[in-house]
């Protein structure tokens, strides 16, 4: 059976009721102490010797006949107007096909843009141009000769608080009264610290190809979500969904940054529409670096309140953040959550400044709000005097303060333990005993909070015919997470078949089976409940299908590893026997994800530890060590898990160190909007990192137990390298990241 | 575009000749990104990798030859006992691939202040030896290196060699970057200890329009070094550093302030002076 009821589901926080298709014949989570033959072992990814190879096709690699290449021009000034564009001359040059500007009519629409005639950031898409080659394209650029004026433009923070260039609203949320706590509060603490804006700088840029015919739109995107590019072109070019179809097979990583069809892809559909060719509009790195996106810089002040025995009485978090000219609240979220207190409060402005709009970039806000609140506990910790794990251990809450209500699962506690016990944590004052080599070393923690219960809608099928091979489609792109993986192990754990007779298929929209953007850290605990339920499906038709061929009873029966067993050990049969006979016929099945529980909130959890080693001569920080211990439910591929984890740190690791761009305070241009100057980590700055997992399933949440993993693994890096820092040097940066420079000022 | 790939030096020579100002390629590492980055246009490239003569090193006594075109990563696996401080210093470019391809000479022909090469070539005293159709001319580095990639090279000439002497004492390099490889530096420094004449050598990188040396500094520590023992004073080495800080004629810029690179170069000039002296004192021990 299967019925539309009324649920609530969840993306990054913003919860929404809606209607949901949920199934009866659901399978029940596995309980938590059922041995697995495969979910929960180390899987090497299926896609990776492709990968490692080259043999991957990405968006980029794309190439069909007669493509057409398109080159951008993007704004040189942060704020400016356009007074002139030779288009003429553009269309005069040897193989250029087509031009685009402001003045254009464009059969899809947009909120703004997507070519600028008065652009409000450095970057801003001005005109594109298609030509035969992309060398022809760049030509045609250089013979737009642009001539802008330039506009008055603001940058600085500073400066748009005074003038109070406020986006919007001032997002207030509040509970208790915090004044009152704050001033009859034994202990206080205040904390100011800015945070860099980040670039997300996926492997492979945005980019996208597009081909429009008569029949059918087909566009091959590096997108993290193939449906929601698919609504987006159906939308915009007012086609219907069945007619599109979006292809994203491999993706080169996407952060955050790739939602939906993108501008790249908008642009190349409506250059194909207009010349009957396919075209392909890839960003080159620096048009990536300057206008693809970002984390934006934030600034919060953090004022705690506690007892003498270190409970929290206050919270008060006050945020401006730079997203450009608009963008979301969100970054008081951990000070709202993170602990066990009766009045808190934040306040988060965006200010309207000339950048580029941020978006989202792994852990959105929540990185940011961490970072501040968590430096801010470690500063209460030493006002006290008390370990900063146990202020951590004695302000834990196991509900969600601000709906009041329970959380699936919440293994924080056992996090706090392991990482202690792995890091050595009760010790750590050793590491300030003067070295041999003249380097101060600390140690620092900092919590993770973060979502990732994922929900509905997420689809899957599964088929299997005469050749024995268990086919599973999902509408989920894999942007480099390995989650196609983890669907095929569910898939052969829950039919009973090994791991090499189950192929998985995702990144295109074709077979319309649906799947989630993979955002939000919700893709594998939305899509691989499922996959369970379609390989439950095909597995029972199986056993009576073996009913049939060996004369027994179905119920008496079991396929186990590729084999039919009946429940007294007499019949032990390869499940070939039984495909065998299938000929052109399938047996198939298909699953969904059900509802999440009423009345409770899926949170992930986690602790990490940092070690740093601070040169005070060179200002160098070095991370030694990061341990990591998160509860993300049941761990079902530990191997891509662990992965996931090391990405992660040393993501949040480059925020705390390395990555920020720097802008010209004169143009309001960013300097440093390319991969020589813009410093992520190199293989030579990877520390020492040891990872573990509560590894409890999350049986309330869905029938694999498990929550994601997206999301929580760079979210407590930087407060704990700040935290280490602090504690090696006794002094806090008041900025991220430690540069070399800000690290001597520190420490003068 | 025209390249050429001359096979031996005289038809390099010869290219040069016929096209003056002809873009050289090396290794490529700093010719193919100016170029694919759209800021380098070329209508004749002479490419010299054919070329086989200036792939190689020799030693005469106690000067070493290096070819132009010999690798980073030759360099380092042959010349760290003869060449320390140069060695020390080619690890630390780019990566394994960038390594292989380039090459000393193309380093000392972009003349960049950030040459990671250089610091260690100038405070050796390297003599770099010229050639053209018309004939072969040495002039040392430090009168080589005129300006932010600009030096003496004529449009008809190449770089066939640098020479320099085998190390006679500890050398020391060092660099700070905003990460631990892959870096252009923010700033570095090359130290030479030249027991037998009893002379400290010092050259700045990336702080100045060119590499730099600080001869005061020099001066004060040749003098302060107890040279039979390899003992000096605290003050003297900080005295040491704080001149070469001095020396630097650092800029703001994307990669660092001008006040932290003066610092830094004073962190840097007083550690590796330093770790010079204790390696000094361990061989006189």
């Amino acid at each position: 059976m299967t019925r539309l009821v009324r649920s609530i589901t969840e993306m990054e926080g913003r919860f929404e009721e809606k209607w949901v298709l949920v199934s009866d014949d659901e399978p029940e989570a596995w309980a938590s102490d059922r041995p697995l033959a495969i979910v929960g072992h180390e899987t090497p990814r299926t896609t990776g010797p492709t990968r490692v190879s080259g043999a991957a096709r990405y968006t980029t690699d794309v190439s069909l006949p007669g493509m057409l290449h398109v080159a951008a021009l993007r704004s040189p000034l942060a704020h400016g107007r356009v007074t002139g564009l030779n288009r003429e001359a553009a269309l005069a040059v040897p193989g250029v096909r087509a031009v685009l500007d402001s003045t254009d009519t464009l059969s899809f629409r947009s909120r703004s843009g997507p070519l600028y005639a008065e652009p409000e950031h450095a970057g801003a898409l001005l005109a594109v141009v298609a030509a035969d080659t992309l060398v022809a394209a760049r030509a045609g650029v250089k013979a737009l000769a642009l001539t802008i004026d330039p506009l008055p433009f603001v940058i600085d923070v500073d400066e748009a608080f005074r003038d109070q260039r406020i986006d919007g609203e001032i997002a207030e949320e509040s509970r208790g009264d915090v004044d009152a706590a704050l001033a009859g509060a034994d202990v206080r603490v205040e904390l100011t610290v800015e945070t860099p804006t980040q670039l997300q700088t996926a492997l492979e840029p945005h980019g996208a190809v597009g081909w429009w015919t008569e029949g059918e739109l087909t566009c091959w995107v590096s997108t993290q979500g193939i449906f929601d590019a698919r609504s987006e072109l159906a939308k915009r070019f007012s086609v219907a969904p069945e007619r599109v179809r979006v292809v994203a097979d491999f993706i080169g990583g996407g952060f955050g940054a790739k939602q939906g069809a993108g501008v790249e892809a908008l642009l190349a559909v409506e250059l194909s529409r207009r010349t009957g060719r396919p075209v392909r509009f890839i960003n080159d790195r620096h048009g990536e670096q300057l206008d693809a996106g970002s984390r934006p810089a934030t600034r919060q002040t953090v004022r705690l309140g506690a007892t003498g025995q270190g409970d929290l009485v206050a919270i008060d978090s006050e945020v401006l953040t730079s997203f450009g000219m608009t963008g979301w609240r969100a970054v008081n979220t951990p000070a709202m959550t993170l602990y066990r207190c009766a009045n808190a409060r934040g306040v988060e402005a965006n200010l309207k400044l000339h950048l580029r709009q941020g978006n989202a970039f792994r852990a959105p806000m929540v990185l940011e709000g961490v970072t501040a609140v968590e430096q801010a506990m470690d500063e209460l910790a030493i006002t006290l005097g008390i370990d900063p794990l146990d202020l951590r251990r004695r302000n834990f809450v196991d509900v969600d303060q601000p709906s009041g209500l329970p959380y699936t699962s919440n293994q924080l506690l056992a996090c706090y333990d392991r990482v202690a016990e792995l890091s050595g944590w009760v010790g750590r004052d050793a590491l300030l005993e003067p070295s041999e080599d003249g380097l101060l070393r600390g140690m620092g923690c900092a919590t993770q909070i973060w979502w990732g219960g994922g929900g509905p809608p997420s689809h899957a099928t599964i088929r299997i015919g005469g050749d024995g091979i268990a086919t599973v489609v999902t509408g989920i792109q894999d942007i480099g997470t390995g989650t196609l993986t983890a669907a095929q192990m569910v898939a052969a754990e829950e039919l009973g078949l090994p791991l090499d007779r189950v192929r998985v298929t995702g990144g295109d929209t074709r077979p319309n089976v649906y799947g989630p953007v993979a955002g939000g850290s919700q893709t594998s605990p939305s899509v691989l409940p499922a996959v369970r339920g379609a390989a439950a499906e095909v597995k029972r038709t199986l056993l009576q299908l073996a009913g049939d061929v060996f004369e027994a009873a179905p119920a008496d029966l079991d396929l186990v590893n590729g084999r039919f067993r009946s429940s007294d050990g007499a019949l032990d049969e390869p499940y070939t026997e039984v495909t065998g006979k299938l000929g052109n016929a399938t047996v198939d099945g298909s699953g969904m994800r059900g509802a999440n529980p009423d009345g409770m909130r899926a949170n992930t959890f986690g602790c990490q530890v940092a070690q740093v080693a601070v040169d005070p001569g060179t200002g160098e920080v070095r991370v030694e060590h990061v341990w990591a211990v998160h509860d993300i439910g049941r761990v079902i591929n530990p191997l891509g898990a662990r992965s996931q984890v090391e990405g992660g740190i040393l993501q949040g690791m480059a925020f705390a160190l390395s990555e920020e761009v720097a802008f010209d305070p004169t143009t309001g241009v960013p300097t440093n909007a390319w991969l020589d100057d813009y410093k992520i980590p190199s293989i030579a700055d990877v520390p020492a990192m040891t990872i573990a997992f509560v590894d409890v399933p999350d049986t309330a949440l869905n029938n694999v137990g498990a929550k994601g993993l997206g999301e929580p693994p760079i979210i407590p890096t930087p407060a704990a390298i700040a935290n280490a820092f602090r504690h090696a040097t006794g002094r806090r940066a008041l900025a991220l990241p430690l540069t070399r420079a800000r690290v001597v000022e520190t420490l003068a | 575009m025209t390249v050429l790939r001359p096979a031996t030096l005289a038809a390099a020579l010869a290219a040069r000749s016929e096209h003056p100002g002809a873009l050289l390629v090396a290794g490529g590492t700093d010719a193919m990104v100016a170029i694919n980055s759209g800021r380098l246009r070329a209508e004749v490239t002479v490419d010299l990798t054919g070329v086989g003569e200036l792939a190689s090193w020799s030693r005469s006594g106690s000067t070493i030859r290096i070819g132009s075109g010999l690798t980073y990563t030759r360099l380092i696996a042959e010349l760290g006992d003869l060449c320390p401080g140069l060695a020390m210093a080619s690890r630390t470019v780019g990566s394994p691939q960038i390594r292989n391809r380039g090459t000393v000479g193309g380093n000392v022909a972009t003349a960049s202040p950030a040459g990671d090469a250089l610091p260690p070539l100038v405070a050796a005293g390297a003599v770099i030896e010229l050639a053209s159709t018309d004939g072969v001319r040495r002039v040392p580095i430090g009168a080589f290196l005129v300006g932010p990639k600009r030096s003496l090279l004529a449009p008809n000439e190449l770089i066939t060699a640098i020479e320099l002497p085998v190390a006679r004492g500890p050398q020391q390099f060092s660099k700070v970057g905003p990460r631990n490889a892959m870096v252009i530096a923010v700033c570095s420094l090359a130290v030479d200890v030249d027991v037998a004449s009893r002379r400290v050598a010092v050259a700045i990188g990336s702080a100045g329009p060119t590499t730099l040396r600080a001869l005061e500094a020099e001066a004060v520590a040749s003098a302060a070094i107890d040279w039979t023992t390899g003992a000096l004073g605290d003050a003297d080495l900080a005295r040491f550093a704080a001149l070469v800080a001095q020396a630097a004629r650092p800029i703001d810029d994307v990669r660092g302030t001008a006040a932290y690179r003066r610092h830094a170069l004073a962190v840097l000039a007083r550690r590796s002076l330093g770790w010079s002296l204790e390696a000094l004192r361990r061989a006189v021990a």
